[in-house]
Parts: C-alpha cells; structure tokens; sequence
C-alpha cells in the first residue's frame, strides 16, 4: 500500500518534471481497440492528462468524434492503440486518415504489438517503415527470471540511436538511463516489442533500437496459447507456418521507436510495443515513463518547436520628412516595386522557440522564448542562388504580438542582374522543426534619371557634338557674309526654284 | 592468397579489354591516317567494331558516321550533294595532331556495304549523319541514346552549320581546312577588270538600253505583276507545277501550283493591259468606228477576263458569296 | 467630279457630246471644294464604321494577342505617368527573369493613346483607357483616308485623290489591321507611313525645308511607333538615289533630303528600343550614304560653275559612281570588321526566304512571317490589284519626280508583300493611290463631254485620191488632225465604259464589307461558330478559362502556357507568365518547349524551379478548333531542340512511317510527353466507350487511360479548347509523386521505399 503511495508521489514527481503546453493545443484523441483493456495503462493517461492534455477516448470503430469538421480539427493529436485492428470508422482508415493528419497538422503516436494487422503496417510503410511481419516480437537470449523472452530490458544508451537529438530524448533522460550499470540508473523495459527497420527516409529519426543480445523471432505463445481452444490452435499453428521468419534481424536495423516530422512539420512516432506504456512497466523502476514523456513531448510539439515570427526586407533610404532620428527610413520593397541592382539590402527573421515550462500563462505568445543558433543561411535565388551568405544573431527582439524572439539581420548588397529574386531562409535540423522562409522582391535596372549625367567614355561625343554645331554656325556665317560667290549660289536657288514652280 | 589470385584475374581481365579497346583504335587511326580525308570507309562489320562500346571496355573516343548511298543506281542526289562538304570537314580534323585524331573518327558506310546496318537502324532513306558519344574518358556522355543524328533537315547540307556542330561535339574546337585553290584568285579579278573594260567599250551601246524608259517600264510591270501573282510564296514553299491530274488550280485559299499563279499573273497583266488600253489608247483614235470598236472589244475583254478571275477565286475561296456573269 | 468646260481651239465652241448646264466658273470652284471637303468626311465616316462589326457583336474588346500587351502598358502610361511607364519593368512577365518593357518596345502607341486620353480628359470627357485604345485603330483610319487623299493629290488631281482615300478608307488590306480592338503598331503606323510620304513628296516639290522637316518629325514617330519604320528609311533614300541617277538632282532635293535626314535621324535615336541603330545596322546604311552622295553631287554642283557644261555631265556621272562604290565598300568593310551588325532576323527573312526557316524556329513559327500566296492578294484588295499595274503604267507616262517615288514603292511594296503576309499593309496604300489614279483616268477620259474636233472616219475631206489613185490624207487635214486634241465619241462607248466601271466599284464596296465582317472582324479571344441549326453561336471559352484564372489562382501564381497565350493570360487575368508574345527569350521559351515535350518526371524539375503554379493547354479535339497547342507542337520540339539537341529529338515525335499522329500508332516519345497527356487527359471518357475521335485531326484516339502523378485538373473549359491543370507539391513525407497518387487511389506498399525488409514473409500471407 506504501508502496502505492510512494509510487504515486513519484509518478506525480516525474509528471511535473514533464509538465508543459503543447504549441499546438491540448486535445488528444486516443483510439483504444477492444482488444486492450484501457485501465491497464492509467499511468500512461494518468501522466499524459498531469501535462494538461484533455485525452478523449473512443473506440477504433466510432464514427462520431470526427478527427476534422468543416476544415477545423477537433483534435490537435492522436494517439493509435489500434495495433490488431485491421476494420476502422471511416474517417479512421489509413486512406483517409492519413492526408488527414497531413493537411490538418495532427501529430500522432502509433503503438503496435505483435499482433499488428497487414493494414496497419502498409500504412507505415508509407513513411518508410518496414514492420516485422505478425506474431514476431523482440527476443533476447537470456531472459529475466520468471519472465518471458519476448519481455526485453535493457540500458537506454545499449539501445539508444547514434543520431537521436537532444530536443527528443533530452540529457536528463539518458542521465537518468546512464550509470544503470552501477545498479543506480533504470533499464527500458520492452515487453512483446514488434521491431521495424527505418529506411533512409529524410525526414524519419530513429530513436531507439534493440540492444545487444535481442534479436527478432516467432512469439514465443506460452503465456497466451494455454487458453486457445481447438481450431484457434490450429489457426494459429497455420498462421506461425505462414509467419515463418526468412531472416533474423538484429541491432540497429531492428527499430524500436522511432519517430517522424513531415515536410509542414507533422510530427508522428511509433513505438514498437504498446506494453512499454502499460502500467506494469509504468514503474519507478523502469526508465519507461521518462522515455515515453520525454518522446510524446516532442511529438506533441512541446519540444524542440521553432517557428518564424516575422521576416522582413528593406532598403535604407533618406527620409523625406522625419523618419528615424538619424533622418533615414527603412523602404520595404515589394515585387512590384523592386529594388534596384546594386543597392544594399537588409534582410530580418525572427525565430522564437516554444518553451514548454512556461505553462504558468494562459497565452500561448508567452510561451516562446528568443531561438539563438549560429548556422542560419540565407540565399538570394532567381532560379539558382545568385547570393548564399550566413545570417548572423542581432540580439533579441519583442513583436508586435509581445512574443519575445531571436532576430537575424543581414545586409548585403543585390547583384546586377534584374529579375523576381526570393530571400529564402533554409534551416532543416532533426528534431527540430523545418524552418523555410520565402519572401519574394524584385530587382529592378536603374531608371532613365539614375545613371551618371556625365561619363568619362562619351567625351568624344560631347566634343563632336559641339564642334560641328560650332562648325555649322561659323558656315553659316561665313556663307551670309563673305564673297559674291555665296551671293550667286543663292540667286541660283531662287531662279531654279522659280523655274520649276511655273513648270 | 586466394583474393590476391582472384585479383590478378580481375586485372588481367580489365588490361585485356582496355588492350583490346586500345588495339581497334589504333588499327582505326590507322585507318584514318590511310584514308584520303581522313574519312575510314566502313562495312556492317567494321561499323559495329567501330561504334561498338561494351561496360567492360567502353569506347573512350567519339566517331561521326555518315550513312550514306553513293553508287549511282541509288539515284540519291543529297547524298552527292552532302559527299564534298563530310569529306571537307574530315579533311580539316586530319590536320589535328594525331594524339588528338586518336579521340575521334569520320567514317563512312555506304548503304551498298552496309544494308545490314541501315536495315538495324530501320532507315528508309540517306543520307544520315551519327555521332557516337565516347562512353569513357574526359567526354564521356551519359545520355540514353547512344547516338545523335544531324537533322538535314533544319540544317541543310551547308558546310558552316557541319562543321559548327562537328566541331563543338570533337575533342576540341578545329578550323575548316581548304585546300589553296589559286583558281578564283585569279578568276574574279580579270572577270571583274575584263567585265569593267567591256562595260566602257560598250556603253554606247547598251547606255541608251539603261536609259530607254520603256524598258524599265516593262521591268517594272512585269516585276509587280510576277510579285502580285504569288510567285515568292512558290519560291519559299516550293509549289508543283500543277496538280497531278495535270489541272491547273490547287484546292484551298492557300495553296496554290506554279501553273496557276502563271495565269493569274497572265490574267493581271491582261486586265491591266484593257484598262490602259481604254484610258490612254482609245482616246488617240482619230476614227469614230475603229474607236467604238476598239472600246467595245477592250471593255468586253475587261467584263470577261474579270468575271472569270472572280469564278477562280470562288472556287480557291468556297465561301465568297460574289460572282459575275461567269459561273 | 465635273469637269469645267474647256475653250476650244481658238475660241471656236466645241462639239459635246451631251449637254452640261452653264455654270460660272466660281461657283464651280466653289462647289467643287464644298464636295471634296463633304465628300472626304463621307469617306472618313464610312472607314470608321466600317471597322466597328467586332464592337457591334461581341463588347469594346481587343483583339488578338499583341495588342492585350499594348493596352496593359497603355493603362499602365495613363495610371502611373510617362516616366513610370518609361522605366517599366515587368516582373510578372518572362518569370522570373522580368522584363524591362521601357527600353525593349516602340512607344509610339502607348503614348499616342496616352496623349489622346489625356486631351479628352482635360477636355472633361471621362473615356475609359480601354475605349481609346479600341477605337484608335479607327479613328486613325479615317486620318489614312485624308493622308492618302493629299499624298495623291500630289500625284495627280483632286478627284483621283478622293478616289484614292474612299478606296484606301475600305480595301480590306487595311482593315485587316486596323479593325476596332486590333490595338497594334499598325493601327497608327499607316496613317503615319502615309503622312510622312506626303510631306516627303511636298518637300522635293518645293524644296522647303519647312515640309521635309514636318516629314522629318512624322518619320521619328513612325519610328516610334512601329518597326516597319525601316521602310521608309530605305525608300526615301532610294527615291533620291534614282533621281540623282536620272540627272535630276537639284538644290530642291538637296535642301529637303539633308534636313530630313538629319532631323529625322535624331528624332528616331530618341527612341530607346531603337537608339544607336541608325548609325550601327545595314538597313539604316542606305539613307547614310545616300546623304553622303547628295554631299558629293552638291560639291560637284559648286564645280559645275567651274568648269563648262559638257564636261560637267561626265564629272557628275564619274563622281556619283565613285561614291556608290566608296560607299559600298566602307558598308561591306564596317560590316565585315562587325563595326555595322549584320541585318536582323526579320530583314534577312525578307531577302533571304530560305534563313528564317532554318536559322529562326522562332520566327518561321509566327504565321505572319509566312509567305502570301495570290488569292489572299485578291482578297485583300480585289480588283485594285490589276488596276495597280495600270496605275503604274500611266506614272511612267508622264515621268515626273513623284511618279518616281510612286513606281519604286510599288516595286519594292509587292515584293515584301509577296514574301510576308503582314507586309500587305505596306503594299496596300499604293495599290489604292495608283489604281486609283487608273481608274480616275478612265472616269475622266470617257466622262468628258467634249468630242474631238476631227473625225477621220466621217470626215470628208480627211481623204482624198490623187492623181496616182492612191489615198492620202491632204496637207490641210494633217495640221487639222495635229490640232485636234484626243478625246471620246460617241455617246454609247461613253455609256458602254462608264456603266460597268460604276458597276465594278459597286461590287468592290460589296466586297470589302464581306471580307471585312467575316474574315477580319472576330477579336480571336472569342470564337463565332455556328449551332446545329445554323444559329450564330458563340464560343467564349478563353474568356472563361482567364476570368477562372483571375478569380481562382493566388495572386502571384506562375502560369505556364505556349507564348502565344502569354499577353492574353497577363492582360485578361493579371497573373505571372513565363513566356509570352514578346521574342525576348529563346531559351525560356525553349524550357516552356521542353516542359511540354518531355514526361512528366523530366518535367517536374523544371516547373518546380520555375515555381510553376499551372500549365495551359489549348485543346481543339473536341470542336476542332485547329489553332490548337498540339498542332503548334512540333514548333515547341524543334525549338527546345535548338537548346537541347540530345535531350529532344524531333523525329522521337512522329510514327516509326514519319508521320504526325495522335492515335494508337503514334510514338512512345510523343505518348508520354506532357502536351499529349494533358491535352488527352480524359478525352476519351466523353465518348463513354466509343471511338474518341480528335475532330481537329482526324484520328481516334486509344481509350487507354492516362496517368497524371505531378499534375492534376485544375479547370477544363466548356468546350476543353482551354485546359488548366495545376502543378503539386512535393509530396509531405517524402514520397514520390507516383507513390502519393497511388495511395490516394487505394493501393497498398507490399514493400517500404528503402526499408530493408526485417524479415519478409512468404507471399502467401500478403493480402493487398
């Protein structure tokens, strides 16, 4: 009963640990098959709900609760318990589903077990998933006492991904998980784990693989099949020939958990077994529940969640009344009205990143914090980058919408060469979210009255310009004036003329 | 001990294809170098050895193949035509330096040697020019086809736009090469000096030709009249003569046969003629009768002569709406 | 047209062949100049209404392509001033190079309307910018009449003149241009060409340099306005030449030349498109050297005074010679070191007719480049085009200095005309004054009443028999028959003339109004047909594909069509292009080409770096429209095939028997292009099982249904001749296109991408 106590106090502890506001919303749909009795995992909600998300559950059959009405999501998450069911409610088939949560930024968490239909993994298979096929799971050689093969424990770093970012699984976590071997530290715990094998998708992470000494194969079926009547028997026996494994995979190519932030930054993450959430792992032993936060956190966009405030683009001109103090205005120039070649432009973004903890505010404004990071590029492209230069921190800025955000500025100087360029501002680094940013402007030639009055070049012409109207005058003077010569020429004329005319 | 065998093998294996592949070039250089312009004659075979190009032993050097048909039963008047400027452009590359020659071959496969090939290529007519790409070395293309053909028909067989093409797909840009011919040096200057004497001695005779307005009156009619009647859009367009049924008048507003703007031209020029006849001629006759008759006949003519070119214009013109009393 | 009755021979009264009321000579000048002043405003109303069928049945509308560019930067002049248009740039054009429309148009259009629209709103007369520049091509037309009616006055009289600007007000050689809407350089370039002539004429008349520098001026708006300018810079010259050639030079020439030529110079290197080209290309070569000459002919005039007469004539001859030839070579000389550019494409396709189509897809793929053949010469200016020759004839007649200009115009204009369609325009205007000078001399000479005072048939005493039995006509009679000036008989040949010349000008009228309401009076933008039951139906699907693109695309859509459609899309619908009308770019055009021409996974690329929101196709299959996409097809292959001579072959596109087909036997290449598949796309759903027969060409199209992975049916128009299809995005988690497609259809992945399958399983339990 203490124990329970104390158990709670902890699990209590760990939740405030993990507290936070999602930059998306609040509102989780969990769909819960039959198959699984959703008491079992209270902890798991228990800590989910401590975080301040509102879980709605429903059955993967229900038609009501549409993820989406009328373009607006009900929903701003959802989590799959839904391995063995292979029929859904309408709006939850993967053909349906799936653009869903593409279109309307749902961010996901798919749990599977070895159970997993066909559906299910053609389904993750879009993301470049390759799931074990049914009835294997995660095995080691040496299990724990009185358990069975399939229930896997082990050190977080043995199974922990190279490449894993801090935003997803922070230091405090693998801090927790590390030293496990001094007997301090706490094991991941993965019972009936059904592996996958992450392909070279971009935009996929692996995140947890099995550790040394597991391996997938067939489920062992003592524990379930003493139950199984006849014919289930049978069935099962046919379908353990069908399953037969070809080959066994191992390591770092039998994922785990692994997750995925798509191009407009929809986050979604598999976790190979849905026992790591169930209550029975959900211990202080076990390093489960940090594990388990920490990952939903970051796909539930708590953590490492980058968004662009403002970006804005001016040249600096002479104000004609006032402006600034120094007596000059930033013109902002737009494709229309370009900028003219060879002029110096600056160039600003704001990034802020959400910050979780903050949740004390209602706002969600205030729950950004200034994004600092030294390797933001900006390119100044007109079908091939004519400009690529970094794009250095300026210091901190507060937007118009109060939000405190890191701001980057860059003054360069446009080539020559007219056209529709775009600043585009390119920042991709897993874990976080993707930052593009693409202004469009135009580069404009100079106008008639822009160009130099006087070149050195056309001196020739000046001077042959003036000598022949020069030229031209004293002619004419020297024709009126001089001589009888000119006097007759131009008698001539009249007489000639006369003569035609009467002609 | 064994990898280090299996290695052995391996590199025996490629020294021999790369020998191989160096060995035809030569024999080909050879060839060339034989060859008068530099242009190798080819059958199926040595075609296939020539353009040939394994994985194993890529061709590391371009050719330029022209498939053609010379002998005179083939009757094929481009391929004479195009023969002199291929030989010209083959003769400028054998000045190249002969390091250079070794990248890049002319050859010629005549369709008598070669039908097999024309036959693989499934070629109905001659001539076609192929370059083959080098499938190794600095110039190495990895475009699918493995050759391109010369479009004769945008190009022409002009000998600027060949070689202009020939020399930019070569390892390296190379000059036309012709041979001196002291022929037009001397030529054009005693044409021009002799024409120039002519003229002066002759002048009495043909100033007064410069100058009589009729001439030049003539010139000038006919000129308008031949412009007016369509004859430039034959030229351009390269009409028929007339249409195969040996009629005169092509169907459609915007065809039209050599024949047919002939007599439309005539048909012009006639009418024009009874104008100028009614305006200026008539008038001068001192007779009342020969004048009447003279009106009559000329005005008649002009009536008909009209009638019937609006009936042609009719029938080139299915929906024009007019016509006079002809048809 | 009544003639005053002429004094007879010694004042002795003369023989009329009817009766003319006695009228005084004042009131018959008077009467006269009241006509002509009314009859000249007749002809210039008729030239106006008859351009206005296309107004009267469809809206104020531009026409064509062109002229949907001239009316944008026309609003653009009146919207944002003369030195915003002046330095305008175009980023929504040639995307995204932009376009730098200030320097690279002629101006003269714009500004006219500009200046026209600002009058009348000082005037207070608020007109809409776009009913200016739709009934400017008429009004200008009526100011062509006028022109016309001075130019020939100076060539022969009065009455000729109002003959020569009634037909000049209606011959459909002009109309063809000139129709309300058709808001292009040659709406005004005529009047201009016209004018400029005429001052010209006056000035080597009189030698005033007064008139050749009015010309001078007319001639740096023609240059403003329109290309064709080029003409009259090497027709003046050549008039000059000739004269001087013929002897006839004179201080008269001389004065209104030089002025004209200076003057006229400067004024068209005010022109920032043309700037320094009247000193740098070959067509502006000839007026150099011909005003060098008239410099040297001057100095020899100098010496003449020197030395005596018959040696001059020989100097004279001897110096104009040397300085052709000195010329000639400095030309040849300055061209070859490239000093002189070579002549410019459009040029050198008018002498040499075999370089455009080889050396310039681009220019031999515009219809007006293309040759005419001779009906379209009937067409165009009916019987004009035989009275013309005889028009000609009478100017050698009487061989003075205009009748020159006039013979030299005609040889060089039906030249031109012949080679290039559009080129009638030039030829046009001295067809109407030559003819008309023919056919006013045939009026004339058999209206005149006055009989000739001697006729040898009737006369007795104009033979006689003498003594040798032999007739001859007596001393007496000789000198009579001298005196006696020529002149009609009878009162019937007069009638039997007459009556079928009023006829024929009867029918001309008819004529013109027929071609004019059928052939040159649809603004293209909308198509008249006709419905089954012959009612006049109207096909209005560009209208309603632009106003689609205008109310259903963002505002800073990319839109990729072939160049023809470019200005329509910008002008109708305000969105970026990437190619339109405007020759500016090869290689964009060439991309435009090859997006068409390749599939669909060659093309993606490129509209993707082009930021291409939507491709437009015209599609005539299904009410066989033939000026279709994919008939111009071939041009868009050849001309990418100049960029990209390996990656686009034309002979990919035909059949394996060289044939142009659409049908199942047409090659792979031309199957998987971009232009088939989307002008396919569906085509043969409408037939619902049947034979999809493309009705442009004839052939029936395979019901094999086609794939389209990169884009999708944005719009297709009543009639499908415009269809718009929109380009997607990259697929959100990083699929291919195909593979995002192929789940949206349903089809399930049996294996990942790239997944290294963790053990695979027997096929058997793969259930798709």
């Amino acid at each position: 009963m203490r124990l329970v106590r104390t158990f709670l106090s902890l699990l209590a502890l760990v939740s405030t640990a993990v507290e936070g506001r999602s930059a998306t919303g609040q509102r989780v749909l969990v769909i819960v098959e039959h198959a699984i009795n959703r008491a079992d995992y209270s902890q798991f909600w228990d800590s989910l709900q401590a975080r301040g998300f509102e879980l709605t559950f429903k059955g993967p059959k229900e038609e009501t609760h549409q993820l989406v009405e009328y373009g607006e999501r009900n929903f701003d998450h959802l989590i799959m318990m839904t391995p063995s069911t292979s029929s859904f409610a309408d709006h939850l088939r993967p053909i349906r589903l799936l653009p869903t949560l593409l279109e309307s930024g749902i961010n996901t968490l798919f749990l599977s077990s070895p159970s997993q239909t066909d559906a299910t993994s053609s389904l993750y298979r879009e993301f470049d998933l390759e799931f074990s096929p049914s009835q294997t799971s995660l095995l080691t050689h040496n299990p724990l006492p009185g358990k069975s093969g399939s229930y896997v424990a082990f050190d977080l770093e043995d199974g922990l991904h190279g490449e894993v970012p801090l935003s997803v699984i922070p230091e405090s976590v693998r801090q927790k998980g590390r030293s496990a071997s001094s007997g301090v530290g706490r094991k991941m715990v993965v019972p009936e784990g059904l592996t996958h094998t992450p392909g070279s998708n971009p935009f996929l992470i692996p995140v947890l693989h099995a550790p040394p000494g597991t391996f997938t194969g067939d489920l062992p079926r003592l524990s379930s099949s003493d139950d199984s009547s006849e014919e289930d028997y049978d069935d099962d026996n046919e379908r353990r020939t069908k399953n037969k494994l070809q080959q066994v995979i191992a390591g770092e190519e039998a994922g785990l958990v692994s997750v995925f932030q798509s191009r407009s930054n929809v986050r979604f993450g598999w976790v190979g077994s849905v026992g790591m959430v169930k209550d029975d792992v959900w211990t202080a032993e076990t390093l489960n529940p940090e594990f388990i936060s920490s990952l939903t956190s970051w796909i539930f966009q708590e953590t490492g969640v980058v968004k662009v405030l403002s970006t804005e683009h001016y040249r600096i001109r002479e104000a004609a009344n006032g402006g600034a103090e120094d007596g000059t205005i930033k013109e902002t120039r737009d494709r229309f009205k370009g900028y003219t070649v060879k002029e110096d432009v600056t160039y600003e973004i704001a990034l802020a990143q959400h910050d979780p903890s903050s949740s004390s505010s209602s706002s969600l404004n205030a729950s950004y914090v200034p994004f600092e990071i030294d390797d933001l590029q900006l390119d100044f492209t007109m079908l091939d980058p004519h400009i690529r230069t970094s794009i250095p921190f300026a210091g901190e800025v507060v937007t118009s919408s109060g939000i405190r955000a890191g701001l980057y500025r860059k003054t360069f100087q446009v080539p020559d060469r007219h056209g529709v360029f775009k600043f585009v501002v390119d920042w991709w680094r897993p874990g976080y979210s993707f930052v593009h940013e693409s202004d469009t402007t135009s580069v404009v030639p100079f106008r008639h009255d822009e160009y130099p009055r006087f070149i050195r070049g056309a001196f020739p012409f000046y001077t042959g310009a003036g000598l022949v109207s020069g030229g031209f005058l004293v002619f004419c003077w020297l024709w009126m004036h001089l001589g009888v010569e000119g006097d007759k020429v131009g008698r001539g004329n009249g007489v000639e003329k006369e003569g035609k005319k009467t002609k | 001990m064994k990898f280090s065998l299996s290695s052995l093998a391996g590199l025996a294996s490629l020294l021999l294809a790369a020998s191989a592949q160096a060995s035809t070039q030569d024999d080909f250089l050879a060839e060339a170098n034989a060859a008068p312009n530099g242009i190798i004659k080819l059958d199926s075979a040595s075609y296939e050895r020539l353009v040939s190009s394994s994985p194993g032993s890529p061709r590391n050097y371009s050719v330029t193949v022209v498939l053609t048909a010379l002998p005179e039963q083939f009757k094929c008047q481009p391929c004479h035509v195009f023969d002199p400027v291929y030989k010209t452009v083959g003769n400028s590359w054998k000045k190249a330096s002969r390091e250079e020659r070794k990248d890049h071959f002319f050859g010629q496969l005549d369709f008598s040697d070669g039908q097999a090939v024309f036959a693989k290529l499934g070629l109905q007519s001659a001539p076609n020019l192929q370059y083959f790409a080098p499938k190794a070395g600095p110039r190495k293309s990895d475009s699918k086809q493995d050759f391109i053909t010369y479009d004769f028909s945008r190009n022409g067989f002009g000998l600027e736009k060949l070689h202009n093409w020939q020399s930019n797909l070569a390892p390296h840009p190379f000059p036309i090469f012709t041979p001196f011919n002291p022929i037009p040096y001397i030529v054009i200057p005693t044409t021009i000096i002799g024409g120039i004497i002519g003229l002066y001695f002759a002048s009495p005779y043909i100033v007064p030709f410069i100058q009589s307005k009729a001439i030049w009156q003539g010139a000038c009619l006919v000129a308008i009249l031949i412009f007016t009647s369509g004859h430039m859009w034959n030229r351009i367009r390269g009409a028929p003569y007339q249409n195969r049924d040996g009629s005169v008048f092509a169907q459609g507003f915007s065809q039209q046969n050599v024949i047919e703007t002939q007599v439309v031209g005539g048909i012009y020029g006639l009418l024009a003629f009874s104008a100028v006849a009614l305006a200026s001629l008539a008038p001068k006759m001192l007779g009342s009768y020969r004048q009447r008759f003279a009106v009559y006949i000329w005005i008649g003519v002009m009536i008909f002569v009209f009638s019937y070119l609006v009936k042609v214009f009719k029938y080139k013109n299915g929906g024009y709406p007019f016509r006079l009393f002809l048809g | 047209m009544s003639t005053p009755i002429p004094p007879g021979p010694a004042g002795r009264e003369v023989k009329l062949a009817y009766p003319i009321p006695k009228i005084s000579k004042t009131t018959l000048i008077n009467t006269s100049a009241l006509l002509r002043f009314t009859i000249l405003t007749v002809i210039s109303a008729a030239a106006i209404a008859s351009r206005l069928f296309a107004v009267v049945r469809h809206e104020s509308i531009i026409h064509e392509f062109d002229p949907w560019f001239n009316y944008r930067a026309s609003k653009v002049l009146v919207n944002e001033g003369f030195y915003e248009f002046w330095n305008w740039f175009d980023p929504t054009a040639w995307y995204p190079l932009g376009r730098v429309v200030g320097g690279t148009i002629y101006p003269g259009l714009m500004v006219t309307s500009g200046i026209i629209y600002n009058v009348l709103h000082y005037l207070n007369f608020p007109v809409d910018i776009r009913n200016v520049c739709v009934m400017l091509a008429p009004a200008f037309a009526g100011l062509t009449a006028w022109a016309t009616y001075l130019f020939t006055c100076e060539m022969a009289d009065e009455s000729t003149g109002l003959l020569a600007a009634a037909f000049m007000g209606i011959v459909p050689g002009y109309i063809s241009r000139s129709v309300a809407g058709s808001y292009d350089n040659e709406a005004i370039a005529i009047f201009l060409l016209m004018f400029t002539f005429y001052l010209w004429i006056r000035a080597a008349k009189t030698g005033s340099a007064f008139y050749s520098t009015l010309s001078a001026i007319f001639y740096g708006w023609m240059v403003a306005a329109w290309g064709g300018y080029v003409f009259i810079t090497n027709m003046v010259p050549l008039h000059v030449f000739v004269l001087v050639l013929m002897g006839r030079f004179s201080n008269r020439i001389y004065t209104a030349y030089s002025s004209w030529y200076v003057i006229g110079t400067l004024a068209s290197m005010q022109v920032p498109f043309v700037g320094f080209l009247p000193v740098r290309t070959s067509e502006h070569m000839a007026a150099l050297g011909v005003f060098g000459l008239l410099q040297l002919v001057a100095f020899v005039g100098i010496v003449r005074r020197l030395v005596p007469d018959k040696q001059f004539q020989s100097l004279l001859k001897t110096f104009v010679v040397l300085a052709f030839t000195v010329a000639l070579a400095v030309l040849v000389l300055l061209t070859t070191s490239g000093w002189i550019a070579p002549w410019t494409g459009r040029f050198y396709s008018l002498w040499d007719t075999g370089y455009a189509k080889i050396h310039i897809p681009i220019i031999a793929s515009v219809s007006e480049h293309q040759p005419t053949a001779w009906p379209s010469f009937f067409f165009d200016l009916e019987m004009l085009i035989f009275l013309f020759p005889a028009g000609v004839f009478l100017c050698f007649r009487e061989l003075r200095d205009e009748h020159l200009f006039i013979i030299i115009y005609a040889v060089l204009s039906s030249y031109f005309a012949g080679v290039m369609v559009r080129l009638m325009l030039v030829i046009t205007p001295v067809v109407c004054v030559s003819a008309a000078m023919a056919f006013s001399t045939l009026l004339k000479t058999y209206m005149d009443p006055v009989v000739p005072s001697i006729d040898m048939d009737t006369d007795r005493d104009s033979v006689i028999i003498d003594e040798k039995g032999e007739k001859k006509t007596p001393r007496a009679y000789a000198e009579k028959v001298k005196a006696s000036k020529p002149g009609i008989y009878g009162l019937d040949t007069r009638l039997a003339v007459l009556t079928p010349l009023v006829c024929s000008l009867v029918m001309f009228v008819y004529h013109c109004t027929w071609v004019t309401s059928n052939a040159y009076s649809s603004p293209s933008v909308v198509l008249a047909s006709r419905n089954a039951d012959g009612s006049p139906a109207v096909i209005d699907d560009f209208r309603s594909a632009y106003k689609w693109l205008r109310e259903n695309t963002e505002e800073d859509a990319v839109i990729a069509s072939w160049w023809d459609y470019g200005y329509q899309i910008a002008g109708f619908s305000n969105r970026t292009t990437l190619v339109d009308n405007s020759e500016y770019g090869v290689t964009h055009i060439a991309t435009v080409g090859k997006i068409m021409a390749t599939d669909e996974a060659t093309a993606y690329p490129i509209l993707r770096k082009h930021d291409v929101d939507y491709l437009l196709v015209i599609f005539g299959g299904l009410i066989g429209y033939s000026g279709d996409d994919i008939n111009k097809f071939l041009w868009m292959v050849r001309i990418s095939q100049g960029i990209w001579p390996d990656e686009i072959q034309e002979p990919n596109y035909f059949t394996p028997r060289g044939e142009y087909k659409m049908d199942a036997s047409a090659s792979p290449t031309m199957k998987n292009s971009l232009m088939y598949k989307m002008s396919y796309y569906r085509f043969p759903d409408l037939f619902g099982g049947g034979q999809a027969v493309d009705r442009v060409r004839q052939q029936v199209i395979p019901n094999t249904p086609i794939e389209l992975n990169v884009i999708e049916e944005a719009f297709t128009s009543e009639n499908w001749i415009v269809r718009i299809f929109a380009v997607k995005k990259e697929d959100d988690i990083g699929r291919g296109l195909p593979e995002s497609t192929a789940f949206a259809k349903g089809t399930k992945l049996k294996k990942s991408k790239s997944a290294k399958v963790g053990g695979a399983k027997k096929k058997g339990s793969q259930k798709a």
